[in-house]
This record gives structure tokens, sequence and C-alpha cells, in this order.
């Protein structure tokens, strides 16, 4: 090539290569995901009077007064996601904590409250009723090989997300698995978007309980942020319908079969430009948290101390004013903290090391450290500790001493909004309502190794054992054995009420009822009730491992199987065994001050006989009649304890002990000082004579 | 660490002055009282196990705890007693002035001294961090200035026992000496 043309091919090439990148920069900046979004960065709230918008993204028009009569035309039911959307970043949003348990990729963090699977969390068969099974099994999405180790993920239960959000969507705000699913049961109900609504009301005019009713009395899942927030009804239930169910085009004169159950806009809401007002905030009220994060201390069981509860004092934070999101906090990206020791570890993200007890009120013990990490966040108080030997912090977490009910010679019942449904009204409920979750149980952090209070539920469940796997069996199959519902009895009408135990006898009996199931035949017309999940790994198993195996009964701490004729439990370190352990999952608050803490009164607190970090009793809660046993923290612990019992001996000397040194010291004070002026003289009269001489 | 060379640096010279350039005077050999041997004694065997307790769990690789610490703890109330009752039995002789009487080599007073400083600011700082005094930024600074000074007191008291039961530098050859004086 000629130096002229191979210039002008330079040239060229030059030319096209900049216009590629400057091609690819102009895509790139069109993207969706780069979508612009207003923003008011300003302290002081953005009123919500806004427009809402249905699926498509469309402004939804209410009809004008008087439009109403003329043309009845149904109003486009409003989304969430595209009604928040518009300028919220939606998708961003719905990775936070609150909804992404079922994504496999997020870290788990230390185990956490598990959502508890009982008779009140399946599909009522509509023929037969519920069976009072007695089930209660720990479920979370976080369950993997090293996350949350006690709980079953629902798919080992054979719990599809749809089954998921039945059972537990009352309390859930949506989002994640229960939005984006393809079971098919959703597509009858609607899916639970992330409910923006249920955490960012700032009014308290989110009405929890309508949004439990939309869900669990009506299957109504796509109207329930609606209902709740008030922007309108919706009164008929969609329970009947079948998995198989479409709605009906109403411009279709050839459609049939059941209609879609209304949705009635609140007409009275829109102002004259269509807007709604929704009074929202960034701070959110404690009061929202509180709606599924309650933790309501009953004290000892029928002592109905639950009417006792206004003696109970509120977390301290909270009284000095503070909100949960104080501590609480997170991004647009709603990883909200969870504020114990070690969590910047597990994410990876050192800003937050000091958004725990000790970071907030001790600061970051990094050399030369500044701002934040000094510590005192939101004035938090530097503690003294007066008196408190410094092992104590390696050896106890600071919840350990300040945080939950102060500890009684028997950890006491709790009962919680996720596992009894604090927050949906009740006739009934008691203070030792099922499932049984005790505090405060003193146990080791397993990262941390400190002694940490928790809660503790000790699972009930039925279940098959193939070779070394136990396979919990859910309530509504056990419910599919007619033998199973007569031994078993209908679950009773009054909710929130102690499960009754069963006899060796009915638990035998059961267990051959269990042996007895079959699988149901297919039938070749039916579609699967179950797609393959979004999650990938929610979807129940294609076997059926519940209708295989020996059957097996778990409950108070121990796996119970049939052996000639009787019950018999298993020896221990077997599969079984280890699927009976108790679930411990840590408590944090209600904390309590410097006053009420443990060690308040001296060392005495602890170091003494039957003192409750050592000797306070957990219950087994066993549904076998009579087979509840009590168990100390020192056994649960497992740890020798010699030593420590001699150390606590010693206590009533210790006043001997400190007598004796102070007097040794003032007497050894006394001989230095005496001797070392002594000294001081004799070197001053030898300088005197030195000098002389 | 930095204390822990500086406790060395000051030990070494003391050992250097009593032991390679011993009797400047022959003080003869060291007898003891039967009081002061038990007492002596029972110091040693305090600081012992005080150390095996403390410093032998942190040697091993693990800290002190358990059957260790509760060890620890009761020895306590010997080691302070025995080490008040050592002051008073020998502080007269150990002191500077102590003319005719005096039993014992300046290295040996020296490290007498050191002993009883090191071990009341070993106890005191013990004895604080038990009240409810102190905060845990002044519990962590009595918790270092006990552990520093029972360093500094162990080291002082292996040279000082060594002196005192295993013999003094010189006295072989001048009990060698004064056997073939003897024998002349």
């Amino acid at each position: 090539m000629k130096p002229a043309n191979r210039r002008l091919a330079l040239i060229v090439l030059g030319i096209v290569v900049c216009a590629a990148v400057m091609a690819r920069a102009v895509v790139a900046q069109e993207k969706p995901g780069a979508k612009k979004r207003p923003h008011t960065d300003s302290g002081t709230p953005f009123v919500h009077r806004i427009p809402l918008r249905d699926d498509l993204d469309i402004v939804i028009q209410p009809p004008k007064a008087g439009e109403v009569e003329k043309s009845p035309k149904p109003i486009k039911l409003a989304s969430i996601a595209n009604t928040c959307g518009k300028c919220h970043d939606y998708p961003t949003i719905s990775s936070g904590w609150h909804f992404n348990a079922g994504n496999p990729n997020v870290a788990p963090g230390r185990p956490g409250e598990p959502w508890i699977l009982n008779d009140d969390g399946v599909v009522e068969d509509l023929k037969n009723g519920q069976a009072s099974t007695r089930t209660q099994i720990p479920l979370s999405y976080r369950k993997t090989d090293k996350g949350w180790p006690g709980t079953w993920h629902p798919s080992e239960v054979g719990l599809n997300d749809w089954k998921f959000a039945y059972a537990f969507g009352h309390h859930m705000p949506g989002g994640g698995v229960v939005e984006t699913s393809q079971d098919q049961r959703f597509g009858v109900t609607g899916v639970l978007q992330n409910d923006c609504l249920i955490c960012h009301v700032a009014d308290n005019n989110y009405d929890g309980n309508a949004r439990y009713e939309q869900i669990v009395k009506k299957q109504n899942f796509k109207y329930a942020t609606l209902v709740a927030a008030g922007v309108g009804l919706a009164e008929k239930s969609r329970e009947k319908l079948k998995d198989t169910w479409t709605a009906p085009d109403p411009a279709d004169p050839n459609s049939d079969g059941p209609p879609e159950p209304k949705f009635e806009y609140d007409l009275a809401r829109f102002n004259p430009q269509g807007h709604i007002l929704f009074n929202v905030t960034r701070r959110v009220p404690n009061e929202r948290c509180f709606f599924c994060h309650t933790s309501m201390d009953t004290g000892e069981p029928q002592k109905n101390d639950l009417k006792e509860r206004w003696r109970h004092d509120r977390d301290i934070h909270l009284v000095k004013g503070m909100l949960c999101v104080d501590c609480h906090r997170h991004g647009l990206d709603h990883q909200i903290t969870r504020n114990y020791e070690n969590e910047y570890l597990d994410r990876n993200d050192p800003s937050i090391a000091t958004l725990s007890c000790t970071g907030c009120h001790l600061g970051n013990k990094k050399e030369n450290a500044t701002g934040t990490d000094l510590g005192g966040r939101n004035a938090a108080p530097r503690p003294q500790h007066k008196g408190l030997p410094l092992i104590h912090f390696e050896k106890l977490s600071c919840t350990a001493c300040h945080s939950g009910p102060y500890p009684r010679a028997q950890a006491t019942s709790v009962l919680t909004s996720m596992a009894h449904r604090l927050g949906v009204e009740s006739f009934n409920r008691v203070d030792d309502a099922a499932p049984a979750i005790q505090q405060p149980v003193f146990i080791r952090d397993q990262e941390t190794g400190k002694i940490t209070p928790n809660k503790v539920l000790f699972p009930t469940f039925w279940a098959r054992l193939n070779g070394d796997k136990i396979s919990p069996i859910a309530p509504d199959v056990l419910n599919s054995s007619s033998a199973l519902r007569k031994l078993f009895g209908p679950k009773p009408s009054n909710d929130g009420q102690p499960l009754k135990p069963l006899t060796e006898a009915e638990i035998i009996k059961a267990l051959d009822a269990i042996a007895a199931m079959e699988a149901p035949a297919p039938k070749a017309t039916d579609k699967p009730a179950t797609k393959p999940a979004t999650t990938g790994a929610t979807t129940a198993p294609v076997t059926q491992p519940w209708y295989t195996g020996e059957p097996v009964f778990i409950t108070g701490g121990k796996a119970y199987k049939r052996a000639n004729g009787k019950l018999v439990a298993f020896e221990h370190d077997t599969p079984a065994t280890e699927a009976a352990t108790p679930y411990a999952w840590p408590l944090a608050h209600d904390v309590r001050g410097a006053q009420e803490a443990l060690g308040a009164r001296g060392c005495i607190d602890c170091h003494a006989a039957g003192t409750a970090m050592f000797d306070s009793k957990l219950s087994s809660v066993s549904l076998l009649e009579g087979a509840s046993t009590t168990t100390s923290m020192r056994d649960l612990r497992g740890e020798p304890m010699g030593s420590l019992d001699a150390f606590a001996l010693t206590y009533p000397m210790r006043p001997l002990l400190m007598w004796t040194g102070f007097t040794c010291a003032t007497i050894l004070a006394m001989v230095l000082i005496a001797y070392g002026g002594r000294a001081m003289g004799a070197v001053g009269r030898r300088r005197t004579n030195t000098t002389k001489s | 660490m930095r204390t822990i060379i500086i406790l060395i640096a000051l030990a070494l010279p003391l050992i250097d002055a009593a032991m390679f350039r011993p009797g400047r005077k022959s003080l003869g050999s060291l007898r003891l009282l039967r009081v002061e041997r038990l007492v002596y004694l029972l110091f040693m065997l305090a600081v012992a196990l005080q150390a095996i307790s403390s410093f032998g769990s942190i040697l091993s690789g693990g800290r002190m705890h358990g059957w260790m610490h509760g060890m620890h703890m009761a020895v306590a109330g010997l080691f302070a007693v025995s080490l008040t009752a050592l002051a008073l039995l020998w502080a007269e002789q150990s002191s500077c002035d102590a003319g005719p009487t005096q039993r014992f080599y300046c290295g040996e007073k020296a490290s007498f001294w050191l002993t009883i400083l090191a071990g009341f600011v070993t106890l005191t700082s013990a004895l604080l961090g038990m009240m409810a005094w102190f905060g845990s930024d002044g519990q962590r600074k009595l918790f270092q200035i006990h552990r520093y000074a029972a360093l500094a007191l162990v080291i002082f008291a292996l040279f000082n026992g060594y002196r005192v039961l295993l013999g003094r530098p010189g006295q072989k050859s001048a009990a060698t000496a004064s056997a073939t004086s003897a024998g002349h």
C-alpha cells in the first residue's frame, strides 16, 4: 500500500472507532436502568399527592363527580410498583433485605426469626376443614448449607412460593419471591408486590388487619396493599376460584366462568386532579415496624401476664425518642442494617461497622478514628461499666445483660408478630399461644462465641426418614389423610391457644396412618399446580419424600418412631435428633438501661448459685404428653462449669479478700514511703558529706 | 512489648551488678530464720502459682480462664499476705543504711525493693479493678499496669529468689578459700 493510501486508511479507521465509541456512550445513556427520576433532596418530606398508575404504567383517571352513574366503567387496578416506581427505583428497592430472602446469592447473615408453619398457615380444605396436626416448623428461604441452620427451606416442606405467600404474606412486605414467582396460583390471586406503604405510611392509617383479610380470608393478594392503605375495598373472595381460572374478558360475550372479584375505589380519596394524598415518610415510624416486629413478653405460661403488659417498659432507645430506623438504616437499595456485632464483615461493608451496640456506644476502636468511628452516634452515651472486669466483654454480648425481659428462674413465653399474627385482631389469643417461643435463652453465638440471649422454638412436626434425610410433612399433606383428620381432630376454632399434647397411643396411631399414606395419583387432565418457580429452588420436589420411609414424630427436642408397638426416641446424633434440635435466634430488644441490666446489683447477679445466666430453665414444650423436660442454660451450652461454680462459691469471701488486700496494700505503701524516705535522706546525707570532704 | 524490653533492660544490670561483680566485701552465707524461710517460701510459691496461672496460660497459647483463673484468684490472698510479711521482715535489713546488721548485697537489696514495689503495684491495680470506681477505660489501664507490674515482679522475684535460696556469686570461692585456709 502506498504511504498516502495507508494514511487515508488509518484516518478512516480512526473515524470508525470514534463513531463506535460515541454510539456506545449514547446507547448507554439511553438504557432503561439509567432512568432519570425527580428528587427533592430536602429534609422536608415531599408531599405525595400523586396519580395512581396501572400495571401498564398508565395514569389512572378516576371518574369525575356524576360520571360514575352515567358510565360505570371499571377503573383499572393501581400498581404500587408503577405508582411508586415513577419516582423511586423500584427494582433497586426490591433487592433490599426485606425482599431478597429468595435470592440465594444474598449472604444470609446471622440467623434471624423464622417463619413458623403451623395449621393456620395452610389453605383450609373447604370440605373437611384443617386437622390439628400440631405442626410448628421453622422455615426460611435463607436456609442454605451455611445459613440459618435449624430452619427448613420452604421447598423441603413442599411449600411452593404461593403457599408460602399465603401462609406468611400477611406479615410480609411483599416483593422478591412472592412477586416474581411463576407459581400458577399467583395467576388467580395476583402477586404480592413490594408494598412500600406497609412501612412508609406515616399516619398509622395503613390497616394491617385489612391486609390480612385480603390475603388469608379472600386470597385477593393483588388488592391487599390498596385495601390496607384505604384506597378502596374488595368484598368478594378468590378462595373458591380454581388454579386454572382466568378472568373472563368483559368484551367477549362468549367468555364464561366466575367473574373476578371487584376492587372498588374510594373515590373520596381522589382530589379534583385525580390524585391521591399518601402521607408517607422516609423516617418510618416505629409503629409501622411493630406490625411485623412486635415481641411481646408474656411472662410465665398460664399466669395471664399478657394483660399485665402495661407494666412493661419500652426499649430505652425508643423511650429516649429514637426511631427504629435511626439505627436500622439503609440507602435506596433498602439493605437495612440488622446491627449485630459482625454484620459489617458479613456484608463486607466497613461503613456500617459503627451501626451496632459497641460501634455506636464505643466507636470503631480504630487507631486515629474520626467521625462516626469515634462512636457516640445519635449522642449514644459511652458506657462506664464501672467495676466490670474486661473479660466480660469477651465472654458476653452486650445484649446478654441489656436485652430482653429481665431474666427469671425460667425462660418466659413470648408472642411475636410473625409467629402469632400480632396486629391481627383475635378474641382468643392467650399468653402461651402456640407456637411456644421462649426467651431469654443464654447460648453462645456461633460466630463470636459470646453468650447471647436468644429466642428459642422447639420444632414439632411429622416427618419421614429416608436414609439419613428427614422430610417434614406439611399440615395440608397430613390433612389429606382421613385417618389422620379423625385422629387429630379439627383445628380449634379459637385461635391463639396453646396446643394440646398427644398421648403415646395417639402418636403411634398417627405414625401408623402416616405410614399408610400414599402419594395421590396425578390426574392426566390436570395442569400442574406449580410451575417452576423463578428462584429455581422453591418448587416442591418432583418426588414426594413424605410418602416413603420411616414415619417420625419430632417434638420437644426429641425424635420418635415406632418399635414393636411402642414409641421410642431416636439415639443421639442421628439425622432425626438433629432435626429436633431447637431453633434459636438472637434477641436484641427491648434494651434495658444500666440500672436494669444484669450485673447492676453486682457480681452475684450471675456469679452465685441459681442465677439466670446459668441456671434459668428452658422447657422443651413437648407435645408428647408428660414428656416435657427442663434444661438449664448451663446444660444447654454444654460447657464445663466446675471452675465457675467454684469461683462463684468464693464470692461470700470476697469482702474478706478485699479487706485483706487493702490492709496489705496500705502496710506496703507505708513501708515503701518510710524506707523510701530514709533512702532519700541517706542519699542526701552522703551527698552533703561528699561535698564537705 | 516495649515495656517488657525496658523491664529486662532494668533487670540485666542488676543481675550483672550482683552476679559478676560480687562481694566487694564478703557477707558470708545467708542464714534464714525459720519464720523467714516460711514466709519467703510461701511468697515464692504464691508468685510461682500466680505466674503459672497467668503467664503460663498466655505462653501456652491461650488466656487465663476457668480453673487457672480460679487458682489465680485463690492464691491472690496468700500472695498479698506473704508479700507484706516479707516486706516487714526484711525492710530494715534491706535499707541503704542498714549498718553492721546488714545481710544483703546491694543487688539483693535493690531486687528486694523492686519486688516489693512491683508487688505493691500488682496488688493495688488488681484491688482497684475489683472496685466499682473505674470504668472500662480505667479497667483497661489497670489491667495493663497489673500485667506489666506482675511481669516485673516475676523477674525481680526470680533474681532475688535465686540469690536467697540457691546461693550468692562468689560464695563458692569464699567457701573454698576458707577451706583452704583451714587446711593450712
